[in-house]
């Protein structure tokens, strides 16, 4: 317990003196597995395991496939032409960007995927339709989440094959909560920009928008390849990143002619540091992760919250609380590979489904995906927004409470998850 | 009853410290698959044992779910001895020592029962002692079982049927080399991405043992199923020499009495999982199944011969006679 | 000068990986899709090939101040304080570097040593793991160079928020000279 103290406190204090994330949390991981006499040499070569994965790697994809369109023109014609049709309505542009997250999440698995693929091109063209920036990265981060949601979905796959379960049927189980978390993060949209005034932008004539249209077809071709990709089997997500990238890069080059050799070299550097700097960000949080497991604190913290109470709704709450501060260190892939071997056998006990359990897990998992200090999406929308992290993370925390909105009502009516999955 | 020999490399190669007292202390085991697996119960077994016959002096913690190790840095963490005993999957370990390509080499061995005894066996021993070199001690083979193909195109009974079809496999040169002497093109897949893989298309179809099918849920995807037996997924328990020469015999002894009984575990319930997992199958009628004929398979191990012909000298054709010996013979 | 030059290099490397990963994979997504022979190494090589990208931006993503850092203390402290602060900082990153960079020397040469190679193509593993130490010393060059650079008084380097908003304090990129 003292080495876990020792981990948290060095952790924070190098924070605090402006350390990197990515190094605080690595420095803290040598310094807790020391105390319990772990040999360290190993360290380094499974942070390079954590990253030689090819689901990781549409990252990097979907990461260069939005900085090559915004240097490469698709970007630019894609938001007026969005500005056209919608800039006009109140929200009109935030609708869209939730409604493109949802999509997108129905081909992705990856939440951080998802807010680098739709961010890239909606935070821009919020900016330049008179949204906060701040309002704009709050709502990519807090929309792409939907990505691990709606399926298909990486986490409920892990869920399923650690608690046994039919993937399809979580899938199925995941439509209805997105769809209502995408409807609450709809409405919040417009009710905000009336608020706020947002959008309103002078009403484009028929002939305009269709001109303009025109001109972004290139780019409006470019969900219909992914998405038809995907579901035609001709690719798996990773590759559909890398197939979008290489579209856009054709496009530019060849259609729109915007692309220079200086300019794509420009948009590589940018990927690799996007990239880099998410890596490693994630692989010392596997360190991290992994002295928490080999010094069992979240199996000891599960075990705690079910042995401490016979009450459902109070072990429900428990449960929440202990997967919204795991979120805040760990990946999600780590915190239900540790913690739900020890929870399902409890499920049937306190009478909870476990299919609706891999939805409400799920829905914290998305909550883990923007919480700081370790929070995929929100280091995604700072390195593809070039803002700091505290602005990031400033602009999500009012989704915090929409999303909790959603989660409330996935817990206290079974029916949401269940209706579908039967 | 065929788990005698499994202590036979360590004992030769710890010296250990002689003397009576059961030493204090806790032994790591890590593993990378679910819960409800052989694997995961013989490691339990390993710690039901150990712990009550030392009394609980030695404490024994289980990891699964790649929760503390993955495939790709549990060995060098046990080299190090941050983790005392792994279990991986034979087909993980081809880049130290060709021989673990064995479980790949198709229709190698006819039942659970003679793989288990090429293992126990001098030769397969032989294959464990190669990674002394790294400090590694081989202690028992670990069956999962025989694996079988699914795909979604086809009914497949003879091997031309695979032609021109796309199968997901664990990779590793040996299964190519099988995929591509039938004809068929062999793909590797991130496991993770598999089930979205085969339900869109991505490929056609996959292998694997009754039991991983029916834990992954993958006949909900996949129309066709053959009962082909052509590989197998084993694993291998190993300890490293810096952990087992620091035992004493009396600790050795009780740590030994706790593989033997993890061993008879894990390979009691792959057999039993396998046949029920393949009932369950079977049950949800979702997959049209088949199993091959002696005949079929007289024509498959014709069609798969090129495999041999490179492999045998690979391996070791000594290891290759040796591992066929077991087979009921006729 | 030389600073630059390793700079660029490092840069040129990466890129040069990052779009071999892509094409790989493009390659193997044509194989598959229209030929049918899907190529069994393409999985294995693009990962490693990726991951080589990746390990290089470590330190190219320090030099264009994109790892994340929290200013909330830090934004409210002097300016003296600041640049013994930002000295430490960047030594803690330079210690941490040179502890993987050693480490991952030290596992390479175990893996050569035992003789491992990768699963799909057989190649000797201590080939992809060589990029551990390299982009770890990468890495642990610039802390250096920041860390004497805030020493010296550097403002930008002091001031200038570790973000992405700025691309002026590009190290090697014509910003402030080192040599
Ligand atoms: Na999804
Ligand atoms: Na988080």
């Amino acid at each position: 317990m003292n080495a876990t103290v020792v981990l948290f406190g060095t952790f924070a204090l190098l924070c605090l003196i402006r350390v990197p994330i990515a190094v605080s949390l690595g420095v803290a991981s040598l310094i807790a597995l020391h105390l319990v006499d772990f040999t360290l040499y190993t360290v380094i070569q499974k942070m390079f395991s954590a990253l030689n994965s090819a689901t990781l790697m549409a990252i990097p994809g979907f990461v260069f496939a939005g900085a090559i369109m915004s240097k490469g023109g698709l970007s630019n014609h894609l938001i007026s032409a969005l500005r056209a049709w919608v800039g006009h309505m109140r929200g009109g542009v935030a609708v869209v960007t939730v409604l493109a997250c949802m999509i997108f999440a129905a081909i992705s698995g990856s939440s951080p995927a998802t807010a680098a693929a739709i961010g890239a091109i909606m935070i821009p063209a919020m900016v330049e339709s008179g949204y906060s920036k701040r309002y704009a990265m709050g709502l990519v981060a807090a929309s792409g989440t939907l990505g691990i949601l709606i399926p298909p979905s990486i986490p409920l796959i892990i869920y399923g094959s650690v608690a046994e379960e039919s993937v399809g049927k979580l899938f199925s189980a995941g439509i209805i909560p997105g769809l209502v978390l995408g409807g609450i993060l709809l409405v919040s949209a417009v009710i905000y920009a009336r608020i706020k005034n947002f959008g309103g932008l002078p009403r484009e004539s028929m002939q305009e928008r269709w001109r303009k249209t025109g001109k972004a077809i290139w780019g409006f071709l470019l969900p219909v390849i992914i998405l038809g990709g995907i579901y035609s089997g001709a690719v798996t997500p990773t590759e559909a990143s890398i197939v979008a990238g290489a579209y856009g890069f054709l496009v530019s080059v060849l259609v729109y002619r915007e692309m220079t050799w200086k300019g794509f070299l420009e948009v590589l550097r940018e990927s690799i540091n996007i990239t880099a700097m998410i890596f490693l960000i994630i692989a010392s949080a596997t360190v991290f992760g992994m002295f928490l497991t080999t010094e069992q604190v979240p199996q000891d913290f599960a075990q705690w919250i079910e042995s401490s109470t016979s009450n459902k709704w109070l072990f429900i709450l428990g449960v929440n609380i202990m997967f919204f501060i795991l979120g805040m260190f760990l990946e999600s892939v780590a915190i239900i590979l540790i913690t739900l071997p020890i929870l399902l056998p409890v499920l049937a006990l306190f009478h909870i489904n476990v299919i609706q359990f891999a939805i409400i897990m799920t829905m914290n998992m998305e909550f883990a995906m923007i919480t700081p200090p370790v929070g995929l999406n929100l280091f995604v929308v700072s390195g593809i927004a070039r803002e700091k992290i505290g602005e990031v993370v400033k602009g999500v925390v009012p989704f915090y409470g929409l999303m909790l909105i959603a989660l409330v009502l996935v817990i206290v009516f079974p029916g949401l998850s269940l209706t579908l999955a039967k | 009853g065929q788990t005698q020999s499994a202590g036979g490399s360590p004992a030769n190669a710890g010296g250990g410290s002689a003397g009576g007292d059961i030493q204090s202390l806790t032994i790591k085991i890590s593993h990378v698959v679910a819960e409800d697996t052989p694997k995961h119960q013989g490691a339990l077994a390993m710690k039901d044992t150990i712990e009550k016959e030392s009394g609980g002096k030695i404490k024994v913690q289980v990891y699964p779910n790649s929760q503390l190790f993955g495939d790709k840095d549990e060995y060098q963490n046990l080299v190090a001895n941050n983790v005392q005993f792994i279990i991986p999957d034979m087909a993980k370990l081809v880049g130290n020592d060709p021989g673990f390509n064995i479980p790949s080499m198709p229709f190698l061995f006819d039942s659970d029962e003679a793989a288990e005894a090429f293992w126990d066996g001098p030769k397969g021993q032989e294959i464990f002692k190669h990674l002394e070199k790294d400090g590694v001690l081989g202690l028992a083979m670990w069956p999962n079982g025989p694996k079988s193909i699914t795909n979604n195109v086809r009914p497949i009974k003879s091997p031309e049927d695979m032609k021109g079809l796309k199968f997901r496999t664990q990779g590793g040169q040996v299964l190519e080399k099988v995929y591509s002497t039938l004809g068929a093109g062999s793909v590797s897949i991130p496991f993770d991405e598999l089930y979205t893989a085969l339900q869109q298309g991505t490929v056609d179809g996959e292998e694997n043992t009754f039991s991983n099918i029916e834990s992954k849920k993958f006949y909900e995807v996949q129309k066709y199923m053959t009962i082909t037996n052509h590989t197998r997924v084993d694993y291998v328990l190993l300890t490293n020499t810096k952990f087992w020469n620091s035992l004493n015999d009396a600790t050795k002894k009780i740590v030994m009495d706790g593989v033997k009984a993890g061993t008879q575990v894990a390979r009691q319930k792959a057999a039993e999982l396998n046949a029920s997992a393949l009932d369950k199958i079977k049950a949800t009628g979702k997959m049209q199944i088949y199993t091959l004929t002696p005949e079929d398979v007289q024509k498959w191990r014709d069609a798969l011969k090129p495999v041999y012909d490179e492999w045998t000298s690979k391996i070791g054709a000594d290891v290759i006679q040796d591992a066929m010996s077991h087979n009921k013979k006729g | 000068m030389w600073l630059r030059r390793i700079g660029q290099a490092e840069e040129a490397l990466a890129s040069i990986f990052f779009v071999l990963g892509m094409l790989i994979n493009l390659y193997a997504v044509v194989m598959r899709y229209v030929f049918n022979m899907p190529p069994p190494w393409a999985l294995e090589i693009f990962e490693s090939v990726m991951t080589w990208a990746v390990f290089l931006g470590f330190g190219m993503a320090l030099r264009d101040n994109h790892h994340i850092v929290v200013d909330l203390l830090y934004d409210r402290l002097p300016y003296a304080v600041k640049r013994w602060i930002s000295v430490i900082a960047n030594l803690i990153g330079f210690g941490y570097s040179v502890f993987m960079t050693v480490t991952g020397v030290q596992i390479t040469l175990l893996a050569r040593q035992q003789g491992i190679v990768t699963i799909d193509v057989g190649m000797p593993i201590w080939i992809p793991y060589l990029i551990m130490p390299i982009g770890m010393a990468f890495l642990g060059l610039f802390f250096v160079v920041k860390a004497y650079r805030a020493l010296r008084g550097d403002r930008v380097e002091i001031l200038g928020h570790i973000s992405h908003e700025k691309q002026t304090a590009e190290m090697g990129h014509g910003g402030v000279p080192v040599s």
